[in-house]
């Protein structure tokens, strides 16, 4: 844990020269950046590879191979669990096509953050009425990462029409969203009313 | 609310999945016993060895990083659970699926001979320490993926020249064999990148 600096000046997301390596070619980064707590940031990577890694390595489930990532007060690399209570992920073309209804999807879900099972049905099914529009493919694994509570929401390229009913569901959780290229970016940050 | 009902989440979604997996292996194991019926046990136990090995080899193999179970892969790498639980709840799936396609083979053969318990304990204790060592071949690739399987297959292969030791040595060798393998697969699994086999399969620009 860091001790260096106070709760209240720490930034929720922080990534200090973040790459991401595959058989000796940078794919990713270096990526440097802080987000603060019920901050909003698109973050333009450059191609959807680039996202999609940047995006796993911001959610604590996939480690960078240089550099550092702190959620909260934690280090992915060294406390992953802590880091994964606190940020929830939403990839991109998710979907919930394992499960045979929305509500089994939920209480897998649940299950697997030790949540109270009927009390998350009951929060995903209102969570559910607030992206009336969305799809489905969409909205069933957002409505799955924020039944519990995240306090950080990273989202693998969402798309921009989205981006208001995403706020809407999102509450006050920080949200951090990579993208292929900088027009994504900006079109999802100018939806959102924030800085790309 | 307990760590158990993660495990069990994990198991009952992995299990819908690969109902019709299960249902091949159990099928295949009773029409291998009905061919078997007049055999020896020493037979026997050979044949349900290979089956409900490549039973469980093969639940093993598409177990991660495969790309089979994707979506639930990923979900279960972004939820709050520490790598062993993790790779316990995913071992017992192809454990089961073997175990139910060998409790199918000595069903069968029961109905047309006496089966010695021993004879049954031991195939399920061989088979599943070869699923076991299987496991880590999902989250390996190339030739590292095939010394894993052939590692598997000679699990099996040893646990049958063991079944003329003394079953208590026979059971324990396997029981050892299958601790150090989930052991080795929980740190596999701490170090697994789900990236590197999304890379490998579809490459950077199909992403």
């Amino acid at each position: 844990m860091r001790g260096c600096r106070s709760w209240n000046s720490m930034p929720l997301l922080e990534m200090r020269s973040v790459t991401y390596v595959h058989h000796g070619r940078t794919l990713t980064g270096p990526v440097t950046l802080a987000l603060e707590e019920r901050g909003r940031l698109a973050y333009a990577c450059g191609d959807a590879f680039a996202a999609c890694a940047l995006s796993l390595i911001a959610a604590a489930i996939v480690k960078p191979s240089t550099g550092t990532v702190f959620i909260g007060a934690f280090d992915t690399r060294v406390q992953p669990v802590h880091s994964k209570r606190i940020a929830g992920y939403v990839q991109h073309e998710a979907g919930a096509h394992d499960f045979t209804s929305f509500t089994r999807y939920i209480e897998y879900r649940a299950a697997l953050w030790g949540l109270p099972r009927a009390e998350s049905i009951v929060r995903a099914r209102a969570l559910l009425t607030k992206l009336d529009g969305v799809h489905e493919q969409f909205a069933y694994p957002l409505v799955g990462a924020l039944i519990a509570m995240p306090q950080l929401l990273v989202l693998d390229r969402p798309q921009a029409a989205y981006a208001l009913s995403i706020l809407e569901a999102a509450g006050g959780c920080a949200i951090f969203s990579t993208h292929a290229d900088e027009r994504d970016a900006e079109r999802f940050a100018a939806a959102c009313g924030v800085p790309a | 609310m307990t760590r158990g009902a993660a495990t069990v989440a994990i198991l009952r979604a992995r299990l819908h999945k690969e109902a019709r997996v299960l249902i091949l292996g159990i099928g295949a194991c009773a029409l291998l016993a009905y061919l078997q019926r007049y055999d020896g046990v020493p037979l026997q136990i050979a044949g349900s060895l290979v089956f409900g090995s490549l039973s469980g080899i093969s639940a093993s193999l598409i177990a991660r990083g495969s790309g089979r179970f994707g979506e639930i892969d990923l979900c279960e790498l972004s939820a709050p659970l520490y790598g062993r639980e993790l790779a316990r709840a995913t071992a017992l799936v192809p454990c089961i699926l073997a175990s139910a396609a060998l409790s199918a083979y000595w069903t069968v053969a029961a109905i047309y001979a006496h089966v010695p318990a021993g004879a049954l304990v031991l195939s399920i204790a061989i088979v599943n320490a070869a699923t076991l060592v299987a496991l880590r071949a999902g989250l390996a690739s190339g030739w590292h993926k095939a010394l894993w399987v052939a590692a598997a297959c000679a699990v099996a292969g040893g646990g049958y020249a063991l079944s003329k030791a003394p079953i208590a040595v026979a059971i324990g060798a396997c029981v050892l064999v299958g601790f150090l393998a989930l052991r080795q697969y929980g740190e596999a699994l701490a170090r697994y990148d789900p990236l590197d086999g999304l890379y490998r399969r579809r490459g950077r620009e199909l992403l």
